[in-house]
């Protein structure tokens, strides 16, 4: 559907989602404000910051994926599409995986039209900014950093394109943040168990797409480039790195080419997260920029993150539940939808039939022992397939008039945990803490005898109603 | 020069604004890697207007949690 990055924006232009800030500015505090407000707005736009004082020229763009409108352009739906529908939307698009993958030549690659191998100042270069007012330094919030298993370099598929934060530690120096569970971490430790650097390549400014598959916990050894492939619906576009065996979006706005150096670990952080706190400073591995590569007029897109809701949470909202959705449905048809878009799945809502007595529990087990599960999924609400999960009312409901407390909350102590909750302590420990709000199915003892009030057949006057409540505001 | 955040004598200039206007300089801790801009707020950039709990001490800096541990040499 989307090219790349310009493409989308000239869509979201088009459709009145997004704007353009002409005033010139200085990066600390202005950006993160403006970040901030653009989320905060119903249907929040994009934003492109057009004149950043000392940096004449540069432009910085946020807030690409900060709404349900902009996640549904982005999916070739309209802007006032239900969540629910762009889930399931999501669904239809995640079986065309694996779609097709075409090169163009390194000298006409877009990302190369510029390229810097001297003297290079990361924060000269770009316009930075500090995204919150503690973090550490000025950070990268929004990329899709590529690496290769140094011991599997020749399979595409295993090649990892991730989001990971980044800080800038000098004019080519970079620490990044490489969890256990990351797959990066896994490419880091193979080449450091044989002391070698990891060639790495940060692209910035990417289709919407792959930002949105970048953080995206798929399979280890599936490739976020088809997926991107399959979801937009054409061809990826990819060219080689001018300084290693790495594949790069042929259209990002920006590549930082690299290493990362073996057997390093240097002070990071803190950096404002997605939990809406600070995370702590820790040792984390670090990386030398070798080349810069970029388009002409280039724009650098940066994610601000602040209390949630902000764009982070559009952006990782889906996309956290729909491979959940998929490798739960696997082993269990009974499942209808996942909501697990609050805080990267932290928290998580299953609608789920109840084969027999019990099975919901089961789900939550399910979900907790899944990739991103493990860690991520703290508290696991279940509510029955008539309850839409995205529709909080509706849970609300639920657990009002399903849950039998002595029987259906649970605590699991002492499980892995996501080290940048702040109730994960020591940091990577936590807890399951399981809601079933189903309702009871034999052999357990079913609720009393109650009549649910049916639904009457509303659509038709839904839309009737929509229609003169519209004509009503226009006159 | 003295880093805002650790309060050690390793900080240094490392970037100014590209156009040359002295719009802003940057400067960096070799030793904590805290970076800033003379530009920005008051509070984020003067050690004793800066919130406590975000300051380094060296004790802090030489406990520091590593979350990937380095592996051992493959033999």
């Amino acid at each position: 559907m989307y090219r790349d990055l310009r493409d989308f924006l000239a869509k979201l232009e088009q459709e009145g989602q997004l704007v353009r800030i002409k005033d010139e500015i200085l990066p600390e505090p202005t950006i993160r404000e403006i970040g901030r407000a653009a989320v905060d707005l119903p249907n929040g736009p994009a934003v492109i910051i057009e004149n950043i004082k000392g940096h004449p020229g540069k432009k910085v763009a946020l807030n690409v994926h900060g709404s349900w409108a902009n996640i549904g352009l982005m999916i070739g739906m309209d802007k006032d599409t239900s969540v629910k529908d762009q889930f399931f939307k999501f669904l239809e698009l995640w079986d065309k995986y694996p779609g097709e993958v075409k090169f163009i030549d390194k000298d006409k690659a877009p990302c190369h039209e510029v390229v810097i191998k001297d003297n290079i100042n990361l924060v000269e270069m770009l316009p930075m900014f500090r995204i919150n007012k503690w973090d550490a330094g000025m950070f990268f919030s929004k990329a899709s950093v590529v690496t290769r298993d140094p011991d599997d370099a020749g399979n595409f598929d295993t090649q990892n394109v991730g989001t990971y934060r980044m800080q800038v530690m000098g004019k080519d120096l970079v620490g990044i943040q490489a969890l256990g569970f990351h797959d990066i971490a896994r490419h880091i430790t193979h080449a450091e168990e044989q002391n070698k650097p990891l060639p790495i390549a940060v692209c910035l400014g990417v289709d919407p797409v792959l930002t949105f598959m970048a953080s995206t916990p798929i399979n280890y050894d599936q490739s976020e480039y088809k997926f991107a492939a399959a979801i937009n619906g054409i061809p990826m576009e990819l060219t080689k790195a001018l300084t290693c065996d790495l594949d790069v979006p042929a259209h990002a706005e920006y590549v930082l080419e690299g290493e990362i150096l073996p057997r390093v670990r240097v002070p990071e952080g803190p950096f404002g997260e997605f939990p809406g706190s600070y995370s702590g400073t820790r040792l984390q591995s670090q990386f030398r920029v070798k080349c810069i590569t970029h388009r002409k007029n280039p724009i650098f897109e940066n994610l601000f993150m602040g209390r949630p809701w902000t764009e982070i949470d559009y952006l990782m909202g889906l996309n956290t539940c729909v491979p959940l959705y998929k490798q739960m449905k696997e082993t269990m048809p009974e499942i209808v939808a996942v909501n697990a878009m609050y805080q990267h799945g932290l928290t998580a809502i299953v609608s789920t039939g109840n084969r027999f007595g019990g099975y919901a529990k089961s789900v939550a087990f399910r979900m907790a022992s899944t990739p991103h599960g493990i860690s991520y999924c703290k508290n696991i609400i279940l509510v029955g397939p008539d309850v839409d999960p995205f529709n909080l009312e509706q849970v609300m409901w639920s657990l009002s008039s399903r849950v039998r407390p002595a029987k259906d909350v649970i605590v699991v102590p002492n499980t892995p945990g996501m080290p940048l909750d702040p109730t994960s302590e020591p940091a990577g420990m936590g807890a399951k803490f399981i809601i079933d709000a189903t309702e009871p199915t034999a052999p357990d003892v079913v609720l009393r005898d109650t009549r649910l009030i049916d639904n009457p057949d509303s659509k038709g006057f839904e839309r009737l109603i929509a229609d003169l409540q519209k004509a009503a505001s226009n006159k | 020069m003295k880093c805002v955040r650790c309060l050690n004598d390793t900080a240094a200039k490392f970037a100014e604004a590209p156009d040359k206007s002295g719009a802003w300089e940057m400067y960096i801790c070799s030793k904590c890697n805290f970076s800033w801009r003379n530009t920005e707020e008051e509070d984020v950039i003067t050690p004793e207007l800066r919130e406590p709990k975000f300051q380094l001490t060296n004790e802090d800096i030489a406990n520091l949690q590593i979350l990937v541990p380095v592996p051992p040499l493959r033999k």
